[in-house]
């Protein structure tokens, strides 16, 4: 153990030191892999552990995560959100290995790169939907937009929910008030876990839908773990974990 | 600032709990502002009452009964003694001035004292209307009587024997009013002033026997142009204004020794009396302190349950990107709100209750409570009551700094 935490944000120029003030193309080249699984081992129990395959997502692009239960999708979802540590290896997130960043360094550039849907757990209880979004951004380190947030409430057709509490909305309208959350702060990452599980048809089309074209206009790239066969059928480009022995 | 915010949402998101930990909260605060106000007012009042005032001399008994009832007019008087020793004392190089007082009447709560108009000037007190005193059964009233009872110069008014209420009148001698004095913040103002011959004529006195044997050490100092009175005649008490507290240290050991008096000094005996009455009040702080206590530990249960409610909430925060700091904070920051609204509430209501208080009853008015001041020792409870609420919102805010979002992720889904 080092005396101080000599991570990678050592190597970055002392101006971008704060991770969330790295600098951002505003081009998006579609070579340039927005997350990278390289040589990853994580652990899943006292015994065993998730060695996923070298993988990389482009930006902009849309993958899919698949496996059956228990095979550490939202697991790895973990990792590449930095929310827990991988056992070895490493991930790299916009080329920022993000499980090296010091804990604080980490959730702040969580907050601005890294938009996540989960399933269940979608706002913040105390807070209106208008003002889960305000919340986002200024977690993100970004000033407050309220043109930007009318919008993306508008888009997703929340406009009249904005001042509502997540529990008075209904599960299609929670889901798709999570997804303008996620996307508010224009991530270069969107995660979602089993974002469509626990919708109707009709719903999970439209979520996958929406989360797929607003992770278009912010120019995000999206990885969606899942074991919907209404997502599978896509064809997208597939990242596929084996079950458990 | 994102925790405020935060803190601020959850407390509207669950208003009546957090409303009523506060007014918890409130209750304990209150009852320690009170008795705090009430101490320190209390106190202040009776250290101004006994500026002016070195050394009491009376009858042999309880010297702080002696004090109380000489300096503050608040207890019966100890006896009475020959009016002779308050010349002799004045004779005395290390007294500056020795006014002998005679008690026993009282109107409407206001007590009559028979005294020379020395008195005024012991007091530094002026006539600001009317004329000092000069015949028998004429008054000034202190500028705080004037107004309780509402008279002014020429009016009369009649006498009850005894201090309180209740007492016979003494119907045949009614008093007139020829002066009234200015407000000196001390003892005086709630006092009427007669010469002592009004005094006699009501109560003639008991033949007394001993004198006065205060060695005196410069004869030729004495100043011995006092009009001729009865020289059995009595007195209650003797108050004396020495050159030098430190003569007033070396008169009383030497009158307690040596004459069949007392005296006491009117700084000793009030410290002597807080120290006694601090005893009951430090049980009643203990007690508003368990209050507080109680109310910070209704917070902490809340907080903790809350906590348990809010652990999605804690999570998505994190993934949002919230540092560990900031969730401690807003934990944290809950149970500090809640202590700190509650705490001002606390102080508003113990101002309240005070100045009530002053208002509806009539003994409060010799303490001259206000609940318009606040005393020093307030920002001690309002520390307290905050330190509590922090101290309930710790370990919730220590649960939630230390919260495994991975764990808790896999959990929620």
């Amino acid at each position: 153990m080092l005396p101080f935490e000599f991570d990678a944000v050592f190597a970055i120029p002392r101006r971008w030191r704060k991770p969330h003030a790295l600098p951002r193309s505003r081009v998006i080249y579609y070579n340039t892999p927005v997350l990278t699984l390289d040589s990853l081992e994580i652990r899943l129990g006292p015994q065993r552990r998730l060695q996923p395959p070298d993988w990389s997502l482009p930006a902009g692009a849309t993958a899919l995560l698949v496996g059956p239960s228990g095979s550490g999708k939202s697991t790895l979802l973990n990792v590449a959100a930095g929310l827990l540590a991988p056992a070895a290896g490493r991930v790299l997130v916009d080329g920022v290995d993000i499980a090296a960043l010091k804990p604080a360094a980490r959730d702040r550039f969580r907050g601005a790169r890294i938009g996540v849907v989960f399933q269940s757990l979608r706002l913040v209880q105390a807070l209106s939907v208008a003002d889960n979004l305000a919340l986002a951004l200024a977690l993100a380190g970004r000033k407050p937009d309220p043109a930007r947030i009318r919008d993306t409430l508008a888009r997703l057709g929340l406009a009249a929910l904005a001042r509502r509490r997540p529990r008075a909305l209904s599960i299609g309208e929670m889901q798709r008030a999570a997804i303008a959350r996620a996307v508010i702060a224009r991530p270069t990452l969107i995660l979602a876990d089993e974002p469509t599980s626990a919708l109707d048809d009709a719903n999970a089309e439209a979520a996958f839908a929406l989360l797929r074209a607003e992770a278009q206009a912010c120019g995000a790239s999206l990885l969606i773990a899942t074991h919907d066969a209404r997502l599978t059928a896509h064809g997208l480009p597939t990242l596929t974990l084996a079950g458990p022995p | 600032m994102i925790a405020a915010r935060l803190i601020f949402a959850y407390l509207r998101d669950r208003p009546l709990s957090a409303f009523l930990f506060a007014l918890l909260t409130a209750i304990g605060v209150a009852a320690a502002a009170a008795l705090t106000l009430f101490a320190a007012q209390s106190e202040a009042r009776l250290t101004r009452d006994a500026r002016h005032i070195d050394l009491v001399v009376g009858h042999k008994g309880s010297p702080l009964q002696l004090v109380l009832s000489a300096v503050f007019h608040a207890d019966v008087p100890t006896g009475n003694l020959p009016y002779a020793e308050a010349e002799r004392l004045q004779r005395d190089r290390r007294v500056l001035a020795a006014v002998p007082i005679a008690m026993g009447d009282s109107v409407r709560g206001v007590r009559i004292i028979g005294a020379p108009n020395a008195l005024f000037d012991l007091y530094d007190a002026r006539i600001t209307r009317g004329r000092a005193p000069q015949a028998p059964f004429e008054a000034a009233l202190g500028a705080q009587a004037a107004r309780q009872l509402g008279l002014d110069v020429g009016a009369t008014f009649v006498g009850a024997h005894g201090l309180g209420d209740g007492g016979g009148a003494h119907d045949a001698h009614p008093y007139r009013v020829v002066g009234v004095l200015s407000e000196t913040g001390a003892a005086l103002d709630r006092l009427a002033v007669t010469p002592h011959e009004s005094v006699w004529t009501l109560h003639p006195p008991a033949t007394a026997g001993a004198t006065l044997q205060v060695e005196h050490h410069d004869h030729a100092h004495a100043d011995d142009a006092a009009p001729l009175r009865d020289p059995q005649s009595e007195t209650t008490a003797i108050l004396v204004r020495t050159r030098s507290p430190l003569f007033a240290l070396s008169l009383k050991q030497e009158i307690n020794a040596a004459t069949p008096y007392m005296a006491a000094r009117p700084a000793e005996e009030t410290s002597r009396f807080f120290a006694l009455i601090g005893q009951g009040a430090a049980a009643l702080q203990a007690f508003a302190a368990l209050l507080i206590a109680a109310a910070a530990l209704a917070t902490f249960a809340t907080l903790l349950t809350a906590l348990r409610a809010q652990r999605g909430d804690i999570a998505l925060l994190r993934v949002m990107g919230a540092t560990r700091l900031t969730v401690f904070a807003v934990l944290l920051g809950q149970g500090l709100a809640i202590a700190a609204f509650g705490a001002l509430i606390g102080l508003a209501l113990g101002h309240g209750a005070i100045e009530i208080f002053a208002r509806v009853s009539p003994q409060a008015q010799g303490f001259g409570l206000t609940g318009f001041a606040f005393a020093p020792e307030e920002w001690i409870i309002l520390a307290g009551a905050l330190v509590a609420g922090a101290l309930a919102a710790l370990a919730p805010a220590l649960a939630a700094y230390r919260t495994d979002i991975a764990r808790t992720l896999s959990e929620a889904a």
